[in-house]
């Protein structure tokens, strides 16, 4: 009997505390807020939105949407983004970017000199 | 006296500038295995006679990304692209024949230099040393065969 009106008490107070905040603070929904209530947030601060009923720009979709456009793009052009690496990606100088970078093909450079090549040489090359 | 040095300095740098700047067209001839896959990396390097790195002579194949698998000459530059910079072509299919002619300089022949040939093909087996072929005058006008995707190599002048 004795844990029963404790626990009566207790739902009391607690229904209490509850109804007493709501009252204190009253939720307004959007729009100019009354002229009498002290506002710290500036006016120009755009109104707090629990949820959103559009569903074509929020942040998620539009969000998913570039993801999936920039998945799409990356496998029409896998080959082309791996290439690029280095000018995208990398800053000159850096080593593990010069292993990225291709080589130059023949015919636009000098081949190395590396002591095989006579000064000079230009490589043929022909493919059946 | 000192004219004498100088007249011997300048006999010496004369007689010995034509042997370092002789050399000759050699072609390379590459025969491809009908493999069923893509163009086959080829990199054609040279090591001399206790197997140090000396230089590239050719890469058969633009994007540095696959030359990890061409392992042996990974192994040898670092993976270094500027070691194939000017001296690289395209890929070579299955079944064609790649031809290529550098100028190179005599004395990589009979000096103990050995050419090293690495394969490799998308999604299938690499093949490091696929060819391994000492650099002398008997090795001239021979195919020779190689282990995976290379049906012969001939070296001729």
């Amino acid at each position: 009997m004795k844990s029963a009106l404790s626990l009566l008490a207790l739902t009391a107070a607690l229904g209490l505390s509850v109804a007493g905040a709501l009252t204190a603070a009253p939720i307004t929904g959007p729009g100019p807020a009354s002229p009498q209530a002290a506002d710290p947030v500036p006016s120009t601060t755009t109104p707090l939105q629990l949820a959103d009923n559009d569903h074509d720009d929020g942040w998620f979709f539009a969000r998913k949407g570039a993801r999936h456009d920039r998945h799409a793009h990356d496998d029409d052009e896998e080959d082309e983004d791996d290439d690029d690496y280095s000018a995208r990606g990398c800053a000159a100088g850096q080593p593990a970017c010069a292993l990225n970078l291709n080589p130059a093909p023949a015919g636009t450079a000098t081949p190395p000199a590396n002591g095989l090549f006579a000064p000079g040489a230009k490589p043929a090359v022909q493919v059946n | 006296m000192k004219h004498l040095l100088a007249a011997l300095a300048l006999s010496t740098a004369l007689t010995s500038l034509p042997a370092l700047a002789e050399a000759r067209p050699v072609t390379f001839t590459t025969q491809m295995r009908s493999y069923g896959g893509d163009g086959a990396y080829l990199a054609f390097y040279v090591t001399d006679a206790q197997g140090a790195y000396v230089g590239s002579l050719w890469m058969a194949g633009g994007k540095a990304k696959y030359y990890k698998h061409l392992s042996g000459w990974q192994a040898a530059t670092g993976g270094d692209r500027t070691q194939v910079d000017g001296i690289t072509g395209a890929s070579v299919g299955s079944g064609r024949e790649l031809k290529i002619t550098l100028d190179l300089q005599d004395a990589l022949f009979d000096a103990g230099y050995v050419l090293h040939v690495d394969a490799a093909v998308e999604d299938m087996r690499d093949s490091p040393n696929e060819i391994v072929l000492p650099l002398t005058s008997d090795a001239v006008g021979a195919p020779v065969t190689g282990r995976g995707y290379i049906d012969t190599l001939t070296v001729s002048f």
